[in-house]
């Protein structure tokens, strides 16, 4: 059975009229999205910097409100859930933050940033609270816990912070666990260790997660499917397998191509993406991806593509007709 | 020595803090020369944010800087009075702070931001300052700038804010940009393209950088130099290519085995095993020796010395594949 699933979403926010007064505009952050997480899976989410990840994970954990579609963990509607028991959905999800900065309150102590949430939605009292908050710093390496416990977050390193944030997801044990570049801060020693933590708690509780970074490395690790974002819409969803070596459409046969132009196994040239990147208050026609794309014809600028699926897997995109 | 931007020399600074003395950043010796570009990589709290703050002077207490000097072209900027140093920050030497939300004002717009520091430091009107401004983001891959300028930090995307905290740091044209982490809120393709810009930089304006990350592939993509620090010292210094492709020092070379592991799917990923030691110890031998797989009974009584070899120097008494 799904855990979650995402159907048809819409995320626009407004943006100020120009000077001229000029109408409204928005920005469509989030443009149509669908897609399905099984109960069990860790499914990864990629693409370019401003594409709608983290407004896509905000609005699954219920932070903010999709304008249209539909959105559903365990069978139930988030906007209805989160409106009728947040207890409930609090304990069903969690997510650890994009930024491991502003999520802390700079005037408490990480005891009591870690035990809050048991206290309130856990049901444990102050003692289990703090023993469970020590053994969750150790689970992420924060050790001696004590000297962490008692520190407050300015008192701790940027990728310090980040673990205490996915110590603090995982506390409750939620169903779902969105972690948005949950190891963008921590040296690749330290996202060992961590890829580990969630690659186990994720098979002994059976936690759901859906991961987003853009570290690539990552995501082929611990997901078994990855979906690839473009200016608001999925433009493609594959096995985690065929990430490097067989995805279909060229946003993500670029990216990637990128990525191991750094460290990793270089695997051919680097696919440059011409011209500008496009705005998403003014998405370009058909396909978004038109623009910059080497492959682009006449209906690429005309026709959005239909996404094709089979098998849990999707291309949207003019080149294919079939999967 | 006299061709080098930046030389610290014996740098130590300590967290005064309750429960004791946190030594973050414990006697690093660090050059970067002219047009250089010099990668720092290590564990998660080892001390290179707090050895950035150093250099731009900008610790709050309790930090303190007890020991060592940093000099900027032959000038020790320990011994500037804050008024000259103010002239030097955000001008000559400019820092891409590791977490832009915090060092972005939320009540100020983009436009407003990055206007100030080049109104004051190039002393251009405001207007020239803007339209600078949108340029640099351009050239960062904001997809339209014009707009973006107007937005306030909270309607931007992580790599957003990531990119306008690059363009506030090159846009009054420094000599030094000290990067913290610059690249991680990136995607691959907009990492490679800001990457292209700073190399650009550095060749046409003669820019030098000293590039903390985690990434070993950007480290790997433009530094000249690596220094591997760990637990508040320099283990381990050499350029690139020998450092990463003949690890000498256990930590290094562990930490290359880790960033390898990932690309093997079926296998739990590699990490040291251990944790560093609390900074507010007093540790006799190695501060690596509790996590090492080469470690020999002297690692555990005295400090290493350092050790040369052709050009690189390492901080141990038994480097790997000696
Ligand atoms: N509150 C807001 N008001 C206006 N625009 C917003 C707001 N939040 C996000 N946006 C815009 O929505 C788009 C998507 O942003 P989002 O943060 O979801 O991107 P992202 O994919 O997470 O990017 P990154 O990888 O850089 O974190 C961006 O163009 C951003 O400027
Ligand atoms: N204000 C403070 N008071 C006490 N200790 C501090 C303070 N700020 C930092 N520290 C400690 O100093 C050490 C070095 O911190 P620093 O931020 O320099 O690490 P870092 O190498 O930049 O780590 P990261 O890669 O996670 O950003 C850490 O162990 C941290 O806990
Ligand atoms: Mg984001
Ligand atoms: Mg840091």
């Amino acid at each position: 059975m799904s855990l979650l699933k995402v159907e048809d979403v819409f995320k626009l926010f407004p943006v100020r009229p120009d000077i001229f007064g000029r109408a409204k505009k928005f920005v469509h952050a989030v443009d149509g999205v669908s897609f399905s997480v099984e109960e069990g899976e860790i499914f990864g989410v990629i693409g370019e910097s401003g594409c709608g990840k983290t407004t896509l994970a905000r609005l699954i954990v219920g932070l903010i409100d999709y304008d249209r579609g539909s959105i559903k963990i365990k069978g139930e509607e988030v906007s209805e859930v989160k409106r009728l028991d947040v207890e409930r959905f609090r304990r069903t999800v969690q997510m650890v933050p994009q930024d491991p900065v502003m999520a802390f309150n700079p005037r408490k102590t990480i005891k009591h940033f870690l035990t809050r949430p048991l206290l309130l939605h856990g049901g444990l009292g102050r003692e289990e609270a703090v023993s469970r908050a020590h053994q969750l710093l150790e689970e992420v390496s924060l050790t001696p816990a004590d000297f962490f416990l008692d520190r407050y977050p300015h008192e701790l390193s940027v990728g310090q912070r980040q673990r205490v944030l996915i110590a603090r997801a995982l506390s409750l044990n939620p169903d779902l666990l969105v972690a948005d570049e949950p190891v963008s801060y921590l040296d690749v020693s330290v996202r060992g260790q961590i890829i580990n933590l969630l690659k186990e708690v994720h098979k002994k509780r059976r936690i759901t997660v859906l991961l987003i970074s853009h570290d690539l490395s990552v995501v082929y690790h611990l997901c078994s499917r990855i979906a690839v974002m473009y200016l608001g819409k999925v433009v493609e969803i594959l096995d985690a397998r065929d990430l490097f070596s067989k995805s279909l459409h060229p946003y993500t046969q670029a990216l990637v191509s990128s990525f191991s132009v750094g460290f990793g196994i270089s695997r051919g040239e680097r696919i440059v993406l011409k011209g500008e990147v496009p705005s998403p208050i003014e998405p370009p026609s058909g396909c978004r991806f038109h623009p910059r794309c080497s492959f682009a014809t006449d209906v690429c600028r005309k026709l959005e593509p239909k996404p094709l699926f089979s098998d849990g897997r999707l291309v949207a995109c003019h080149l294919y007709d079939r999967l | 020595m006299n061709d080098a931007v930046l030389r610290v020399e014996g740098l130590s600074t300590y967290y005064y803090t309750d429960k004791g003395v946190v030594r973050a950043v414990d006697g690093v010796d660090l050059v970067v020369g002219e047009n250089e570009v010099v990668g720092v990589v290590g564990e998660s709290g080892c001390g290179k944010s707090t050895l950035a703050a150093s250099v731009m002077r900008l610790l709050q207490p309790p930090a303190k800087i007890v020991k060592g000097s940093i000099f900027f072209r032959n000038v020790n900027l320990l011994e500037l009075p804050e008024e000259e140093m103010r002239k030097i920050r955000g001008k000559k030497i400019s820092m891409i702070f590791q977490n832009p939300a915090s060092y972005l004002n939320p009540l100020l717009t983009v436009e407003e931001q990055m206007v100030e520091s080049m109104t004051l430091h190039l002393r251009i009107s405001k207007q020239e300052a803007a339209s600078r401004a949108v340029n640099i983001l351009e050239k960062l891959g904001i997809s339209a700038p014009d707009t973006v300028i107007k937005y306030y930090p909270h309607q931007l995307s992580g790599g957003m804010k990531q990119r306008v905290m690059i363009g506030m740091a090159i846009s009054c044209n420094p000599e030094l940009v000290l990067a913290d982490e610059p690249t991680t809120a990136l995607d691959p393709t907009i990492q490679v393209q800001i990457l292209e810009q700073l190399l650009e930089l550095r060749k046409n304006l003669g820019l030098s950088m000293v590039v903390i990350t985690h990434d070993l592939g950007v480290a790997k993509a433009i530094c000249d130099k690596i220094y591997v620090m760990y637990a508040g010292k320099i283990v381990e210094e050499g350029k690139v290519g020998d450092v990463f492709n003949r690890p000498l020092h256990p930590y290094t070379y562990g930490l290359l085995e880790s960033a390898l592991s990932v690309y093997e799917k079926d296998r739990p990923a590699k990490f040291i095993d251990g944790a560093p030691p609390k900074l507010v110890e007093e540790i006799k031998g190695c501060y690596f020796a509790n996590r090492c797989f080469n470690k020999v009974d002297r690692c555990l009584i005295e400090y290493p010395h350092p050790s040369f070899k052709n050009g690189r120097k390492v901080y141990c008494w038994n480097p790997v594949g000696d």
